[in-house]
């Protein structure tokens, strides 16, 4: 079996994980809940299996418990803008007009990913957001590239479809 | 449409660039360590002590092997010095596992297939090529026992008393247990340019170092630990495997075990259920059976050839459904989907679903698809649909289903 030390992979891969899980989340309670569950699936994965590339598995179970997350928000009666912690995101600069506009197209496409079949939105994700390679995805989803690259193109055009209705 | 893709271009950009902590607070940090700890997790320190890429040498290894007669000659001298220099030296090289998985004569092992069902499966191997010339295969939780060899093959079902008979090896594998490595680097690595290595890793409870062969390609991935005194592997795992491989891991494995007696002889039982089938690789690229698919998107023809299908079924005509699908003989039809079925005929194809890729299935995608039978029951299927080129045009056939079939009402 694999031996790991588990507080070595969570120091040095626990930044990637926490960005991957706030960008999607947007607070401090559903990135911490994400961030715990990442790690204690990539525990179980690793007493199944040799793992290889902790970077890749990590981000990847991240941005599917991130989704999952979304999904129960955005499927919940709560108004989604509420929880999102805008105090816990530093300032870039912009006006506060565009601060606004820009925050709001993010939350947009959180709620337009919960509509997504889940390999799709974590497809997306991984190549959007997470600046993956097909061949990086389709490793880590263990499909094959060109899957990843179909998926991608089923996302991208029901998300145009998705602002197109809700602008 | 130019304008709804700027807007979910302008929508990505603001979720990537918003600005998020770099780090997570240190109380996250504690409080996933402790659940890692309650979940089963021991601090342990684990090091990876080497790692070498091996393709390279492998392959420079295989392209020697190609010159001429006379160069033959001097590459046997220059590999038995090299052999000789490992016996001085306890380190591990690759040829070494090369050599012994060329003196394998039987092998007896345990594996779990990619539903983990477990199976035993016993071969015979042809020491000259390489070649597994006989297999015995028994899945007790799929019902069935396969016994092969090069004429002919039987899959037997014990509790229906059923035999299906195939001719030739239907248990085909493209990796030849005896020229395991060769086999993966030459079909498997080579072709889509992925790599093997050999990875020494230190286990810190037994303070023994641990071999491990890793192959990775964009469609194959698997690790070997290998004996340190024998050299041979002694446990497999796939993470994607060549196509129609079944197996996900071989957990045990024996050599050269004195094979039982009349392992690979089978006779029909008394009273038993005779079919006979034709075996899936040569039908599924047979032109004469499928659909065209020119003119047609993949996803046109896929959903074409199922609804197809389904509707000779549901009319009873056999004959038409199976030229859509050969992998199944006629009356396998007529047992499964027809009146005399134990669930009646299936009246309606209630549902074709988006496809999706299989790991280990690498020759087709798989669509669920729902029908219902006669007396209610529905049932989601998960078809292979397989497309081939042939003179040129392309074309489409079912071929059989990709993982079990499960029960929705």
């Amino acid at each position: 079996m694999q031996v790991i030390d588990w507080r070595i992979i969570v120091k040095k891969h626990g930044p990637i994980v926490w960005q991957t899980a706030y960008r999607l989340l947007g607070n401090d309670a559903d990135a911490a809940d994400c961030f715990q569950e990442t790690f204690v699936s990539a525990l179980k994965v690793s007493q199944r299996e040799n793992v290889r590339n902790f970077s890749a598995l990590l981000v990847r179970l991240a941005t599917m418990r991130a989704i999952d997350k979304l999904r129960q928000r955005f499927s919940s009666s709560q108004a989604c803008a509420d929880t999102a912690d805008l105090a816990a995101v530093p300032s870039a600069n912009p006006s506060p007009v565009q601060q606004a506009q820009t925050h709001e197209l993010a939350e947009r496409l959180r709620k337009a990913l919960t509509q997504l079949p889940p390999q799709e939105a974590q497809v997306f994700c991984l190549r959007y957001l997470n600046d993956m390679s097909y061949r990086q995805i389709a490793k880590e989803l263990g499909i094959k590239a060109n899957t990843a690259g179909v998926l991608l193109h089923r996302a991208r055009e029901k998300l145009r479809k998705f602002f197109e209705v809700s602008r | 449409m130019k304008k709804q893709n700027k807007n979910l271009d302008k929508a990505i950009n603001a979720l990537k660039n918003e600005a998020v902590p770099t780090s997570p607070p240190q109380e996250v940090i504690d409080a996933t360590l402790q659940k890692l700890g309650e979940t089963g997790y021991e601090p342990q320190a684990g090091v990876i002590k080497e790692r070498i890429k091996i393709t390279e040498r492998i392959k420079a290894m295989k392209t020697f092997t190609k010159l001429a007669a006379a160069a033959a000659l001097i590459l046997i001298a220059v590999f038995t010095i090299t052999l000789l220099d490992r016996t001085v030296t306890p380190a591990y090289a690759i040829e070494q596992t090369i050599e012994a998985m060329k003196n394998i004569v039987t092998v007896h092992f345990f594996a779990t297939d990619w539903q983990d069902r477990e199976m035993e499966t016993w071969i015979k191997v042809n020491p000259e090529t390489g070649e597994n010339d006989y297999h015995y295969l028994n899945e007790p939780e799929r019902g069935q026992i396969s016994i092969s060899s090069p004429e002919i093959t039987h899959f037997y079902h014990p509790k229906e008393n059923k035999v299906r008979i195939v001719e030739g090896q239907a248990l085909r594998s493209d990796i030849r247990f005896g020229r395991f490595i060769e086999d993966i680097v030459d079909k498997v690595i080579e072709p889509e340019n992925g790599e093997l290595q050999v990875i020494k890793e230190h286990d810190p409870n037994t303070g023994e170092e641990v071999i491990v062969l890793w192959a990775e390609s964009p469609n194959y991935e698997m690790e070997a630990f290998i004996d340190p005194e024998t050299k041979l592997p002694i446990k497999m795992n796939f993470a994607r495997a060549t196509p129609g491989q079944i197996i996900k891991s071989v957990d045990e494995i024996y050599y050269n075990e004195p094979l039982p007696e009349g392992l690979f002889d089978f006779e029909i039982p008394d009273g038993a259920e005779v079919i006979r089938e034709q075996r899936l690789w040569p039908v599924i690229d047979d032109p004469k059976y499928g659909i065209c698919a020119e003119g047609i998107t993949k996803d046109e023809a896929r959903v074409k050839i199922i609804k197809e299908f389904w509707g000779h079924v549901i009319n009873k005509d056999f004959e038409s459904a199976h030229m859509l699908l050969p992998v199944a003989s006629i009356e396998r039809f007529k047992e499964v989907f027809g009146e005399l079925g134990k669930l009646g005929g299936v009246v309606e194809l209630i549902s074709i679903g988006e496809p999706f890729e299989k790991a280990n299935i690498n020759f087709g995608i798989l669509t669920p698809v729902q029908v219902r039978f006669s007396d209610g029951t529905i049932l989601e299927l998960y078809q292979i649909t397989h497309f081939r080129r042939i003179d040129g045009k392309l074309s489409c056939v079912l071929a059989g289903e990709g993982q079990k079939s499960k029960r929705i009402e």
